[in-house]
């Protein structure tokens, strides 16, 4: 941005802070916003949001009324001396010559105001402004809580929220006068400001033992052509985003550090506010279990109001996870639920009430190249001739599983080949369980093979239902903090689509799997019409289009 | 009257304890860095499956406004070295080009005397993310820096993790220090 920057000085945690910014945005002021008046140098003209820090920091704003507007709003001199505020403003008033211009919201609370202070005071909205709205939200300053009219109990923090990104979709109302009717106005009009915004898109990659987080929004991204991607990763994996050309920043998070979290929260609710302010960007898309809170309060600055939150939440968690990740999940404009093939034993989710929700078809990453023939595939891994099985269990291998597997495989003469992590260290030397390999997008090289034993998570069994015909034995992990693999994995058996088994008795099991190798495979899989990815950038590019026209209306 | 029991645990006990911990920090930590050198010293320490070849760059995140009454993020002492007290250490920035032969070297050398005696907790400032599996691997801070300069490494990172300096890998030159040190 260039020209004329006009500072924005605010309150912490100001409510009135996003929609006055976009407010102004939308009449060509080209805003920094700051709680520091130091950031404002000689003339640089300065909007204060209120009056109470308008006194905190008077004495350094220079004289002239040109320089400096403040607004005044009703309700703010509780637990002050009555009449107390007022009386400051006018001996700064009298003592240093016309400050400033002074604002109030409404026009009803600019009557009240010239009556309260005896200054000429204009209104910024002289009107009473509606839009259209999926449900009308109610503001209360006393409780301090945003809720939706039809759904008393889910309240959000008034805190927590961006009203101005709230008013582009939803119309707000307040039963309250005074402070909680001017919000509401203030909100409602800023819904209305035309503000350039990139064709920019941020998706947030939170860690993970696996690469499931990073795979669905590759697959995403890659459908999303008319708009740019970023990527900010916490993954190891962070290179996969930069290799399919994405700019991309990794970062750690507190517990791949150690860090304290309170202390990391707050560095990266600051360095994510200051991307969204400098890029701004359409909407930051979030793949996780859960949203963390830093997210949620960077998006609450200002700056953040024209930026969506969406939430790719994928279902199946165990019930144990089911609590947590509902947290904050009220705060997305749009949840997108990559589709599940296990969907009869699917656990079923409460939808968000603030959110608009949508499921899709499974979504699998292809990655940039097409999928390798048999051939190519086993030379590109380095695989002779004969029978092969991958064996792709992640980090759960337990000795006594491993070596049945290995006697089961040799006694039907199948080479195994065990895959390794992309995040794992390269194996030193022979370990005595064969030939290693690292494979990503694991469906790209799955010609290789004629056989597989996989854990069950999102990713690797939907890539083999839906991408592999050869025989598939689950062996499901069965752990807290992971998703319900074994009903996943149960789900498949049941339906004749793969073997499973739980890690009792796996000989008999293993037996039957790899006498499937010399035989047409008895085990049928669904056919997948479209890749959920194509449908989930629809989504996101309606959404994204959506806000920018109700703007334009 | 209650029955109250001493609970507290004689002195030599105590110091036994103690010295059985820092025996078996000392150990663990050289068999991570045992572990850390057959990689390095096996050519394929930073192999990674691509989805294409070419040099996956990266960006640097500014630190955006400094917090309120955050306190720097105590960047972690790396497991392949034990230390008493690590957050006593001064964090160090070292910047880490690539995966070249004498980056390797470097790394090694680096290793080595952490490993002899810890005597700072290492941030690793990287240009290019292929770095960072192996890195935080064996427990080191990472952060990607992309392109940028060392003046704005410094002034973007030192507030978030309290850098005192930013050294190169393979030279030790110090790139940058704080004003205040």
């Amino acid at each position: 941005m260039t020209g004329v920057v006009t500072v924005l000085l605010i309150g912490r945690d100001d409510p009135a802070a996003a929609p006055l910014a976009k407010l102004l945005r939308g009449r060509g002021l080209n805003l920094t916003v700051t709680e520091a008046v130091a950031d404002a140098m000689g003339d640089t003209p300065i909007w204060v949001a209120d009056q109470v820090t308008f006194l905190m920091n008077a004495a350094q704003i220079g004289p002239g009324e040109d320089t400096c507007d403040v607004l005044l709003r009703p309700g703010l001199d509780a637990g002050r001396a009555l009449g107390a505020i007022p009386l400051a403003i006018k001996r700064a008033l009298q003592m240093r010559g016309e400050l400033a211009r002074f604002w109030a919201i409404s026009e009803a609370s600019a009557q009240a105001l010239v009556h309260e202070y005896g200054i000429p005071v204009e209104t910024l909205v002289p009107y009473d402004t509606s839009t259209q709205s999926i449900a009308d939200l109610d503001i209360s300053i006393a409780r301090g809580t945003v809720r939706p009219i039809n759904l008393p109990d889910s309240a959000l923090l008034l805190q927590k929220v961006n009203l101005a990104r709230l008013a582009s979709r939803f119309k707000l109302t307040s039963t309250e006068t005074g402070e909680g009717g001017d919000l509401v106005t203030l909100a409602n009009e800023s819904a209305l400001a035309k503000v350039a915004r990139a064709p920019l898109i941020l998706f947030i990659v939170p860690s993970g033992p696996g690469l499931g987080h990073m795979s669905r929004s590759l697959a995403i991204a890659g459908q999303l052509s008319d708009y740019i991607c970023d990527f900010i990763v916490y993954n190891d994996a962070a290179y996969l985003a930069a290799d399919a050309k994405y700019r991309t920043y990794h970062r750690q998070s507190a517990t791949q550090i150690g860090a304290d979290s309170d202390s990391w929260r707050a560095w990266e609710t600051a360095a994510l506010s200051g991307y969204i302010s400098t890029e701004r960007p359409a909407a930051v898309i979030v793949d996780a279990s859960h949203i963390d809170p830093y997210i949620v309060d960077a998006l609450s600055d200002p700056g953040a109001e024209d930026t969506a939150l969406i939430w790719v939440r994928r279902e199946m968690w165990r019930a144990d996870r089911q609590a947590r990740s509902a947290v904050n999940g009220l705060h997305a404009d749009l949840v997108i639920v990559p589709g599940e093939i296990a969907k009869d034993v699917r656990v079923s989710q409460a939808r968000q009430d603030l959110s608009q929700c949508h499921e899709v078809s499974p979504v699998i990453f292809d990655g940039p190249q097409p999928p390798m023939t048999r051939r190519q595939a086993r030379r590109a891994l380095g695989v002779g001739r004969g029978r092969v099985c991958l064996v792709s269990l992640g980090a759960w291998q337990p000795d006594r599983v491993r070596d049945e597997i290995i006697a089961a495989a040799r006694a039907h003469r199948v080479r195994l080949a065990w895959a390794r992590s992309p995040l794992a260290a390269v194996a030193q030397g022979d370990d005595g369980i064969g030939d290693q390999v690292s494979l990503y997008p694991l469906n790209r090289y799955l010609a290789a093979f004629d056989g597989v034993i996989s854990a069950a998570g999102y990713n690797s069994f939907h890539e083999l239902m839906l991408r592999f015909s050869g025989p598939v034995l689950f062996l499901p992990v069965d752990q807290s903090g992971l998703d319900d693999q074994v009903a996943r994995a149960r789900f498949a058996a049941q339906s004749g689509m793969a073997d499973m088994n739980t890690g009792n008795d796996v000989s008999t099991d293993l037996a039957s799997f790899f006498g499937r190798f010399f035989g047409a495979s008895s085990q049928s899989r669904p056919l997948q019409p479209e890749n959920g990815a194509e449908a989930a950038a629809r989504l996101i590019d309606h959404h994204i289009t959506t806000r920018a026209g109700r703007a334009d209306d | 009257m209650t029955n109250r029991q001493d609970h507290t645990i004689p002195l030599d006990r105590y110091l036994a304890v103690l010295k059985r911990n820092e025996v078996l920090a000392r150990r663990l930590a050289d068999y991570e860095h045992q572990s850390m050198r057959i990689e390095l010293l096996s050519g394929r320490a930073f192999d990674v499956p691509r989805l294409r070849k070419g040099g996956p760059m990266s960006g640097a995140l500014q630190t955006g406004t400094v917090p309120a009454n955050a306190a720097p993020i105590q960047a972690p002492l790396a497991r392949i070295a034990a230390h008493w007290d690590p957050e006593s250490l001064p964090c160090v920035g070292v910047v880490m080009e690539g995966a070249d032969v004498a980056s390797v070297q470097a790394l090694l050398g680096l290793a080595g005397e952490l490993n002899a005696g810890a005597f700072a907790r290492i941030l690793f400032l990287v240009r290019c993310l292929t770095l960072i599996p192996l890195l935080s691997r064996y427990g080191f801070a990472c952060q990607s820096v992309g392109t940028a300069s060392v003046g704005e490494i410094g002034a973007s990172v030192a507030p978030r993790y309290g850098l005192d300096q930013v050294r190169d890998l393979q030279s030790g030159d110090v790139l940058w220090q704080s004003k205040s040190s």
